[in-house]
């Protein structure tokens, strides 16, 4: 239903609908807050190509089914998870299937004092008022269109409080399955993540989804860090093969706070993981690394956008992509430095592999800056395996696939290497390769 | 600290420093204000044009009437009233000179005034033994004279006002004109389309190498005008010709608009060198009055083999918005841009180039150096693509900005679009300020503030300004110091 101007603002209807009857309907911030998000997203609408961050990822697709909101009360039969090493993990666990939490799945039990691992929807029908100071206070909804549509929902997702001086004894892990039904259905999960000054955290999220049944996962996650807190956040993005799955991140990080994020993106159609870090305390530290893969007709974006607004504060990204047949990446990276925001120490690095003639790879590596006293670089390679490296391997009787599957490996590798939490690392590998024997095989190659 | 608060300040009390800002009193034929059709056709009249080139104006023109401003610059002005300037603003010259003893002696002693002698005998200002340069001066919206033109003639090169060359070689004009930047490619080139009065026409013919460098110096006079030129330079087959490009203005309270369209096209084995010193009237240090200098540059590389080079010092203009690109249409294809560019008080510069490689085994190359000062803001904006045929094409792209000052921004916004997997892009950007290591390493030995400043800028932009040939470089390097450093030189 385009309106005036011509935007297309599919889903908002069904936002609108519910807003009457739905959770916490009669908190007037809260309404307040759905409301706000219906207008910002009813007034931009679907972005299009004329939006200036969204001009390599059309999100027309999504205007061709009629994704109807999950209700989530189905029993559905889960999946087992696919990451073995983490799935051993001791770990928090709080999953989610279409959407909805499933308590039945959930492993909370033993939380230390003073940290809190609940529901976003039983939140907000039995505390919404340790909500209203942090939900939707570092997200700008103008410049994230999708979030707006997402914040017009607001029904259920994940709330990680952690009080001030607190250290988490174990990985929280958040899975997020998707059973899809006959007909296609959308999800609009929302996160949120405050951790207090001094508090550490460590969170590992899943999204998983197995069927060829088209869906829409848009989510949203609000990660808040008080001063010298320190968060780590590993993602795997595994959704179905027919998914659209549109991720926006806000991340606030006060003085000396210390954020490192990882992103494998591997599934879905289209993917948007899209991270905007504000870095409004002096000293803050912001890590953001990724690999994405994609292969057939898949569209995987990466969009960052660091701000920095205090002074001596670092951001750093290293970015990593394969792309084969005729898969399409995207790598959109912005570093925003305030007037004043001296000292300030920016890198990014976007490095994309192409292996099939057909695939295609966009970079937009970006530097906006306002203080003289700083150190920002950003660099961008693109281009194919290196023949002699080929050769090498070759010549002393590799076959063709294994050498590019070893090549390919190690080109990713340096990007792997920098995390942390050993679990981790052997399933981002371990799905690495899997990725790699599926579809770097001798017909391949060929 | 203490060294780069001098330097600042150093810095800052220039802007006073634009030599160039006298206007000469002469009498000028001025077309009524305002653009509409009438004027359209007005200026084709006076310019004699034939049919078919008055038809292609208004194809232009009524284009441009459904065209809307673009807005994603990052430069930001006060909206252009299109119907407050004059499209026409020639001096009166009783004929057509025939001789350059025939031009107004005003015209001359103006242009000796800026450094460029109109004698075929002389050579630039300051460089003993230097190559013969021709010129093409163009004075508000008409070319005044051209030298050397008789000389270029014996071994079959065409220089001459593009005026000129509709009504002398309209086969080549018909060709070429609008084939590299169409009439309706953006806001400003389609406005220039329609309205353009004069500008320079190079044609080299094959497998000769221009003996000299041509060259177009232009200045703009008159109150109140803009200047709209269309420059087209056609190297063919084997052909090898070096370009530069002058210009600046008076001081003056209100903006005006260059609007300028450069079309190149380099056929097989074919090279074009284009050199721009870019000095028009940056406006005082509060940012009142300046140049506006949109304009579209491009260049096509339609033959195998073939270069195209485009060399930028941009140390004028009010708002600088610009993008010198090529399109490597042709196997084996070069295409190099190299920019400096110098953004003072309350300047803004948003340019760059696009590198499309459509060729095999094309190649691009992109240095680009900004630095920003004062309160300005200055932004490199460029876009490599290489489409799917492009197989093995490689591009290499440097972009590295100079802050001085805590109020001046830097930006770097470039666009890398893969689509062959035998291309290979490799870009990288980096953003620093004058570091006290530098300066004191300098001072220590001896040098004033001033000089280290100049020096460390100066081999900053090193790489850029040695691309420019040698009477230029001279030139620019001179620049580069009194758009940064005052009295620093």
């Amino acid at each position: 239903m385009p309106d005036g101007s011509g935007h297309m603002q599919p889903f908002l209807d069904q936002a609108l609908a519910g807003a009457a009857d739905v959770p916490g309907a009669k908190v007037k911030w809260l309404s307040d807050l759905r409301g706000r998000g219906a207008a910002i997203y009813g007034d931009r609408g679907l972005p299009g190509r004329r939006d200036e961050y969204w001009r390599y990822t059309n999100l027309n697709e999504l205007g061709k089914n009629d994704y109807q909101l999950a209700n989530g009360t189905a029993a559905v039969d889960v999946p087992p998870l696919p990451h073995r090493a983490v799935a051993e993990l001791a770990s928090y666990r709080i999953v989610f299937v279409n959407g909805r939490l499933r308590s039945d799945l959930c492993v909370l039990d033993d939380m230390p004092d003073g940290v809190l691992i609940a529901g976003l929807g039983d939140m907000i029908a039995a505390a919404p008022d340790r909500l209203q100071p942090v939900l939707g206070q570092n997200l700008d909804l103008h410049a994230m269109p999708l979030a707006a549509l997402n914040t017009a929902f607001m029904r259920d997702g994940m709330v990680l409080f952690v009080d001030s001086g607190v250290s988490l004894d174990k990985p929280v892990h958040l899975v997020s399955i998707v059973v899809p039904g006959d007909t296609p259905m959308m999800l609009q999960p929302r996160h949120l993540v405050v951790l207090g000054d001094g508090a550490k955290a460590t969170l590992i999220e899943s999204h998983i989804g197995g069927s060829d049944v088209a869906y829409f996962n848009n989510l949203v996650s609000e990660l808040s860090l008080g001063e010298r807190a320190e968060l780590n956040h590993y993602t795997f993005q595994e959704e179905g093969p027919a998914a659209v799955h549109i991720s926006a991140t806000a991340l606030n990080l006060a003085a000396a706070a210390s954020y490192g994020g990882f992103i494998l993106q591997t599934g879905s159609s289209i993917s948007r993981c899209e991270t905007r870090a504000i870095l409004s305390g002096p000293g803050a530290d912001c890590r953001l690394d990724g690999i994405y893969l994609g292969t057939g007709s898949q569209v995987l974006d990466n969009t960052i956008y660091i701000e920095h607004v205090a002074t001596g504060c670092r951001s750093r990204q290293v970015y990593k992509g394969v792309l084969d047949d005729k898969a399409r990446g995207v790598f959109q990276g912005k570093i925003h430095v305030r007037p004043g925001a001296q000292q300030t120490d920016g890198y990014q690095l976007s490095r994309a592999l192409l292996l099939s003639p057909r695939a295609e790879i966009d970079t937009r590596p970006e530097l906006e800056i306002y203080a003289d006293d700083v150190k920002c670089s950003h660099g961008a390679t693109v281009g194919e395996l290196d023949a002699e490296a080929m050769f090498y391997l070759m010549s002393r009787g590799i076959a063709a696939d294994a050498a590019r599957r070893i090549l390919i490996e190690a080109f990713v590798g340096e990007a792997l290497s920098e995390i942390r939490l050993s679990q981790v690392a052997e399933d981002f590998s371990a799905h690495v390769r899997n990725w790699l024997n599926t579809n770097i095989t001798l017909a391949a190659a060929e | 600290m203490v060294a780069n608060v001098d330097a600042l300040e150093q810095v800052q009390s220039l802007g006073e420093q634009y030599k160039y800002g006298f206007v000469t009193d002469i009498d000028v034929d001025l077309a009524p204000k305002g653009l509409n059709e009438d004027i359209v056709r007005l200026i084709s009249e006076k310019k004699g044009d034939p049919e078919w080139m008055l038809e292609w104006r208004l194809k232009a023109y009524r284009h441009w009437l459904t065209m809307e401003e673009p807005r994603w610059q990052k430069v930001a002005f006060a909206p252009i009233d299109f119907q407050d300037a004059y499209y026409y603003a020639a001096p009166k010259l009783s004929d057509k000179p025939k001789s350059l003893d025939e031009i107004d002696p005003k015209l001359l002693e103006t242009y000796e005034k800026l450094g460029i002698p109109l004698k075929e005998q002389e050579v630039l200002a300051g460089v003993e033994g230097a190559p013969r340069v021709a010129v093409d001066a163009v004075f508000d919206s008409v070319s005044v004279a051209t030298t050397y033109k008789a000389k270029l003639e014996e071994i079959g090169v065409i220089f001459c006002s593009i005026s000129e060359a509709i009504k002398d070689h309209p086969e080549l004009v018909r060709k070429y004109l609008g084939s590299v930047v169409p009439y309706a490619d953006n806001f400003y080139a389609t406005l220039n389309s329609a309205v353009f009065t004069d500008g320079s026409f190079v044609y080299i013919p094959k497998g000769v190498r221009c003996p000299m460098e041509l060259s177009t110096y232009f200045r703009i006079n008159q109150e109140n005008t803009g200047q709209f030129e269309r420059t087209l330079i056609i190297a063919d087959e084997g052909a090898h010709v070096s370009y530069l490009e002058g210009c600046t203005a008076p001081m003056r309270d209100e903006h005006q608009l260059h609007a300028a369209v450069v079309e190149l096209i380099t056929l097989d084995d074919a090279e074009i060198k284009y050199s721009t010193v870019q000095n028009w009237y940056p406006g005082d240090a509060e940012g009142r009055g300046g140049i506006f200098n949109f304009v579209t540059k491009r260049g096509a590389c339609r033959g195998r083999n073939s270069k195209i080079s485009w060399t930028q010092v941009e140390t004028g203009s009010a708002i600088t918005w610009k993008y010198p690109s090529c399109i490597l249409q042709g196997d084996n294809s070069v295409g190099e841009f190299y920019s400096v560019a110098i953004t003072n008080n309350a300047q803004q510069a948003d340019t760059g180039t696009k590198m499309i490689h459509i060729g095999k085994n094309t190649s691009s190359r992109i240095i680009s150096k900004g630095i920003s000062t004062g309160r300005a803001d200055q932004t490199y904006r460029g876009l490599v693509r290489m489409q799917r045929g492009a197989h093995g094409a490689r591009n290499y792209t440097q972009c590295d900005s100079l802050l001085i000052g805590d109020q001046c921004g830097a930006h770097t916004v470039p666009y890398i679009e893969c689509q062959n997997p035998t291309a290979q892009v490799e870009h990288e950007a980096t953003t620093s300020r004058i570091g006290d290591d530098q300066l004191f390493y300098c001072r220590q030995r001896g040098l004033s503030n001033e000089e280290a400043v100049s020096l460390i800028v100066n081999g900053f932009c090193r790489e850029v300004l040695q691309t420019l040939p040698m009477e230029f470089a001279v030139e620019a390097q001179k620049l580069v110091g009194i758009s940064l450093e005052g009295s620093v030189g």
